[in-house]
């Protein structure tokens, strides 16, 4: 009996972490859809990491992710609504796209404990890969259209 | 991915052989370095330059490097400069290359000897024989040369001139244009840029098509250097065969001839291959990551919701696949 509500604590723990590790990392992609919102591109760029993965192509320089985020400021990102949060596994990669590129991108830059914010917005589902490091302070890593 | 493992030997080897000694001296705003085969870094002073080394700058950026005394590299904000070794035509021998795949760099040159490296654009190639002169990439692949004091001889599709004091060319997409005067001070290179950018803009598609054009170009090399690294490697090998057994019979001299005439002879040109076949194939990717990406940022963002127009995407479509079925065998995870 002992062993089991040991157990039980473990397990309600784990769940508590595991959500409390999915809010932040809503929090977390939220920020970045609310900087793009209000073209705060300074601070949207200081939340991405580089290299970044955007659909299949990875972008290297500040130019590249400053001339993203431009793209797609003040688009009302910032109204797409939580659809769900996942870690990511072997395949998550052909979220973005299918090609070794991708491929080598999550397996040298992402770990399993790497989130996936997947977003409906304007009949579109759309993801952010977060890093769960706190101590890192870029931590939005990754960004898709989800492809059909 | 499978070819580089079997060569991997030469290219360590070759990183500590060729080094120059470039060193960061001044840093302004965001400046990474990323080394040939880690991962992206902040850069600091007293960096030194090693080959396969990208310094990218950001838009706030600026970065100095000293060659030796009086040899200066000034790197602008939003620029992509790496430190490369390879031939920039079939018939040379490998060099030292200072490679722009976008952005703006002014280089000074105190001395002028032989072992000066070549400049590079996605699309040109710079010899140098003069002492101070700016390169400019622009998004859409074009370039701009400018020479402010000595002389310069830029080489683009077959084509060649010569620059000197105070005369710049541009190189377009389909080579050079002609030469013009320049007013000291009174080129903007911030305005030829965005110029470039906005053209990039305006025909995307015709943009991915002179990159699929650069890319064919670069992979034809890298395969014929692949195959010649690949044939000398199998030689080397019956070489080595035919020189121990020489050994066993007690023919010294003989087999030492063979190793001077032909064994050394051909270990060179083995090396040389495998920096040649690197060198194209890192050439690709460079082209992949500055000018493909800068396209597809800039079509996928401006159709966000009408999708991709068809002309963008089929030419997109065709890079993507001859760099995933041609251009990834040459690479390995570290390149990414």
């Amino acid at each position: 009996m002992k062993n089991f509500f040991l157990l039980l604590g473990a397990l309600a723990l784990f769940l508590s972490c595991s959500t409390i590790a999915e809010k932040a990392a809503i929090e977390e992609a939220d920020l970045l859809l609310t900087s793009l919102d209000n073209n705060d591109l300074d601070k949207a760029i200081s939340l991405t990491a580089r290299p970044f993965l955007f659909e299949g192509e990875i972008l290297l320089s500040q130019g590249l992710v400053s001339q993203l985020w431009t793209g797609l400021a003040s688009m009302g990102l910032s109204d797409a609504s939580i659809d769900h949060v996942s870690l990511i596994d072997q395949d998550s990669y052909m979220t973005f796209d299918n090609s070794w590129e991708a491929a080598t991108w999550f397996n040298k830059y992402t770990d399993y404990k790497t989130l996936m914010v997947f977003y409906n917005w304007q009949n579109r589902e759309i993801v952010l890969l977060v890093d769960r490091n706190k101590a890192t302070q870029r931590r939005i890593l990754g960004f898709s259209e989800v492809l059909p | 991915m499978k070819y580089l493992i079997s060569s991997i030997f030469f290219l360590f080897s070759i990183n500590l052989i060729f080094s120059l000694n470039a060193e960061i001296v001044y840093i302004e705003g965001t400046v990474d370095i990323r080394p040939g085969s880690s991962s992206l870094r902040e850069a600091q002073i007293g960096d030194v330059l090693q080959l396969g080394d990208t310094i990218i700058t950001g838009m706030d950026g600026y970065c100095e490097l000293i060659l030796q005394p009086g040899s200066s590299i000034e790197i602008d904000g939003d620029t992509v400069f790496a430190y490369q070794r390879g031939s920039t035509s079939v018939d040379k021998e490998p060099e030292n290359i200072f490679h722009i795949a976008l952005g703006r760099v002014l280089y000074k040159f105190g001395i002028i000897s032989s072992d000066e490296p070549a400049i590079t654009t996605p699309s040109s190639t710079c010899g140098i024989r003069g002492t101070e002169f700016s390169v400019v990439a622009g998004a859409d692949g074009q370039s701009l040369y400018v020479v402010t004091q000595g002389e310069v001889a830029v080489e683009s599709q077959g084509q060649s001139v010569s620059l000197t004091q105070q005369e710049g060319v541009e190189v377009f997409r389909d080579g050079l244009g002609a030469k013009f005067a320049v007013l000291q001070g009174n080129i903007d290179y911030s305005l030829w840029r965005d110029q470039a950018a906005n053209r990039a803009l305006e025909d995307p598609a015709g943009g991915m098509a002179s990159v699929i054009t650069l890319l064919e170009e670069n992979l034809k090399w890298a395969e014929y250097f692949w195959n010649l690294w690949n044939d000398n490697t199998a030689a080397m090998q019956v070489l080595a065969q035919d020189i121990s057994a020489l050994r066993d019979q007690g023919n010294s001299d003989g087999a030492q001839e063979l190793v001077d005439q032909q064994f050394l002879p051909l270990k060179q040109q083995t090396i040389a291959a495998a920096l040649n076949y690197r060198y194209y194939a890192l050439s690709i990717l460079s082209l992949r990551r500055y000018m493909v990406t800068d396209f597809y940022i800039s079509v996928r963002t401006s159709h966000w919701l009408q999708g991709f127009p068809q002309d963008f995407l089929d030419r997109y479509n065709e890079f993507t696949n001859l760099y995933e079925n041609r251009v990834v065998p040459f690479l390995v995870e570290a390149d990414i």
